[in-house]
């Protein structure tokens, strides 16, 4: 059990982030403000968490503008993919561990 | 951390997956109102076309008969037009009652792909015109329709996709003489208020 809690990333350890993942998994690019209204966080917290996020390199950061609005995009990088899979397998095996 | 926790972690990844990446806000009056304006549209098109013609079909009209040809493309894209109006509001309504987003990439990418095989379907319905091919015209709405449905149930709910298989399928008999409106009624009538009804009884499907 204890190899198995430590095979679960600390970089997840918070809903916010484990939403970020999940909602990056399956679409290509997330907007600041979608990510803000899927997981009703505020916008601090969003961006804190996003922020930890970045300097794990598991998500990469797109700014643009969209006529004069400037628009912050956030993708999965390959490395983030990777490890939230082997959270996910992690978590799996957790739950059908049994002692 | 206990092992319910996990699980409950497990089902919020879930949960946020299918939330970001599809429209599930579909409103069951989204497919009643259109149903039921289709019918309506049907009613009024056998009208014109039995004041125009002694068949009563118009698989058999010319586009001689331009009267007719402008009162049935009225009355289809009034039809069309309000349906469309339709949808949207109740859905947009639905998704802001249950303080969901209206407007995310599971949204954009749903009309986008509704759009693409609709626009095929219009052009395949201009060489119709064109070419007074009258009798393709129902199995050729029933169809593209159907593959719009069927593309655009990734991006929303999954039952979508069988009332895309039963559009698909309603194009055999349409193309029967003299079926064509019958099952235009069905296809676009009673398919979408039984559909929009069945969202009623199970609004997580």
């Amino acid at each position: 059990m204890k190899d198995l809690i430590e095979a679960l990333d600390k970089t997840f350890d918070s809903r916010i982030r484990l939403g970020i993942m999940s909602a990056l998994m399956v679409n290509d690019a997330v907007e600041f403000n979608t990510l803000k209204e899927l997981l009703d966080a505020t916008d601090g917290n969003l961006a804190s968490h996003l922020k930890g996020l970045e300097s794990a390199a598991y998500i990469s950061v797109q700014k643009s503008f969209n006529g004069r609005k400037p628009m912050t995009r956030y993708k999965a990088t390959r490395q983030g993919r990777k490890a939230f899979e082997s959270h996910i397998a992690a978590l799996e095996k957790l739950i059908h561990f049994k002692p | 951390m206990s092992q319910n926790q996990y699980s409950e972690d497990l089902a919020h990844i879930r949960s946020m997956m299918e939330r970001s990446s599809r429209f599930l806000s579909l409103s069951g009056w989204a497919g009643i109102i259109p149903g039921m304006l289709a019918l309506a549209g049907l009613a009024a098109a056998t009208w014109c076309i039995r004041q125009a013609s002694a068949t009563g079909r118009y698989d058999a009209m010319d586009n001689h008969d331009s009267m007719l040809v402008i009162q049935l493309g009225a009355i289809a894209l009034i039809v069309l037009a309000l349906s469309i109006f339709a949808s949207w509001y109740t859905c947009m309504r639905k998704a802001r009652l249950e303080k969901q987003s209206t407007w995310t990439p599971a949204i954009r990418n749903m009309l986008l792909h509704f759009a693409i095989p609709l626009m095929a379907g219009a052009i395949i319905v201009g060489w119709i015109y064109q070419k007074e091919q009258w009798q393709m015209l129902s199995p050729v709405l029933l169809s593209f329709y159907g593959l719009a449905l069927v593309l655009v149930s990734q991006f929303t709910l999954r039952s979508v996709f069988w009332l895309g298989i039963l559009e698909i399928s309603l194009s055999i008999p349409a193309g029967i003489t003299g079926w064509d409106l019958p099952v235009l009624a069905i296809g676009f009538g009673l398919a979408h208020i039984a559909y929009g009804i069945m969202m009623f009884n199970k609004p997580k499907a």
